[in-house]
Order: structure tokens, then C-alpha cells, then sequence
């Protein structure tokens, strides 16, 4: 069994990696100027979609149910990554955006969704019973930086979004910022 | 414009999750859910490329 303490830490550091998960979209985005698809945006949504769980486990102490929010949300993300992955399944076709370590982002994002459902069924059995009888923490240190910056990718997210497709909805495959043209 | 509402609506979802009553939390996080699967609904109009 893990303690209460160390499953806190364990749930800010996912929320640390679904950081550094959309830093890295955001990374490729602005360097290599490659504009994100709708489906690109939505598995971005799935990610902090997938972030709702680890924050409600830090911010309000960790719960079977937190846990039940991120397996939800990772089968979602994985819906939406899957489509994408469906989309360039054909031989020859060379998929949307430049590979990564080998493998196109929504592939990856299919990996990362699936690896999280798989954490959380670990974290079920590795938890101790009757944790969440007591009273939660409050949210300080590492949790709080955790928390912040998962806040501060949607932020971002929500402000790149709007300058890219403006208010009209989002081309399939978009060449331009549309709030800058 | 959807997808930054609903960027905009996760965004109102973590924070109240982080810092706000249960209640508004629970209800941002449904609302969430339900709006990124009818985004997915909207687009998943191409046909896949698949025969079996």
C-alpha cells in the first residue's frame, strides 16, 4: 500500500506531465509553425480533461471517485486520438504533421491516454483503504505549483485557439492565425 | 470558436476543481465532458478510410 502522501505527490506529478505533454504541443506549434487540426485540439482538450482527476485528488484529498473521473476522461482522449490514428491508417498516407521520436503526436496522445487509464487501475489497487475518510490537505508546494501550471496550459490553450480559428469554426486543415491575418 | 469556449469551459472546470465549491466543480466537469464529445461528434463526419 502507498501512503496518502505519496499518492498526493504521485497524482502532481501527472499533472506535471500533462504539462509537459501540452508544452511540448505548444513547443512544435510555435517552432516548427505547424497549427494544430480540430481532432489536435481535442486530444489537447482530452489531456486537461485528464487532469480534472489528479487535481481534485491534490486540492481535495484522493478519492476512488477522482480516479473514476481520469479513467472517463482517458478513454475519451483515447476516442479522439483513435480517430485521428483511423484517419492516416492507409498505406501510404503520411499523416498529419511531422513524427516525434517516430510516431505522430495523436499516436503518442493514444499511448499517453491508454498509459493513464492503466495508472489509475494501479493507483485502485495500490491505494490504502479508507484514505479518503480523511480530511484533505491543503493545496501548497509542489500540488500547488502542479495545479497552476495545468491552469496556465488551458489559459494558453484557450488564447491560441481563438487566435488561430477566430470565431468562425476551425478549418480541418488550417494555414494561417486567423485573428492575425 | 467552440473549441476555445471549450478550452475557455475546461479551464473555468480546473479551476474550480482546484479552488471552488464541489457543487460548481461537479457542474463544470459534466459540462466538460459533455461539450468535448458533441465537438468530437461535430467533426467526426469524414469517413474512415477502412474496409473490412
Amino acid at each position: 500500500m502507498i501512503s496518502r502522501s505519496l499518492e498526493t505527490t504521485l497524482n502532481a506529478l501527472a499533472l506535471l506531465a500533462v504539462s509537459a505533454v501540452l508544452g511540448v504541443a505548444f513547443l512544435d506549434q510555435f517552432a516548427k509553425d505547424e497549427l494544430p487540426c480540430p481532432l489536435c485540439l481535442l486530444q489537447r482538450a482530452g489531456f486537461l480533461l485528464l487532469a480534472i482527476g489528479p487535481v481534485l485528488n491534490v486540492a481535495r484529498g484522493p478519492r476512488p471517485a477522482h480516479y473514476g473521473v481520469t479513467i472517463l476522461a482517458g478513454l475519451v482522449g483515447a476516442g479522439f486520438a483513435m480517430r485521428q490514428v483511423l484517419l492516416h491508417i492507409e498505406p501510404g498516407d503520411a499523416g498529419y504533421g511531422a513524427p516525434f521520436l517516430g510516431l505522430h503526436f495523436y499516436t503518442w496522445a493514444f499511448v499517453v491516454f491508454v498509459a493513464a487509464v492503466a495508472a489509475c487501475g494501479l493507483m485502485l489497487v495500490l491505494r490504502a483503504p479508507g484514505e479518503e475518510a480523511r480530511p484533505a490537505v491543503r493545496l501548497t508546494g509542489l500540488s500547488l505549483v502542479a495545479v497552476l501550471l495545468v491552469l496556465a496550459m488551458a489559459a494558453l490553450n484557450t488564447a491560441s485557439t481563438l487566435v488561430e480559428c477566430g470565431f468562425d469554426s476551425c478549418p480541418d486543415d488550417p494555414t494561417v492565425y486567423r485573428l492575425l491575418q | 470558436m467552440y473549441l476555445a469556449a471549450l478550452f475557455a469551459l475546461l479551464l473555468a472546470a480546473l479551476a474550480a476543481a482546484a479552488f471552488g465549491p464541489m457543487r460548481l466543480a461537479g457542474i463544470l466537469i459534466v459540462a466538460s465532458f459533455l461539450a468535448a464529445v458533441l465537438v468530437y461528434l461535430h467533426h467526426a463526419t469524414d469517413p474512415l478510410p477502412l474496409s473490412f
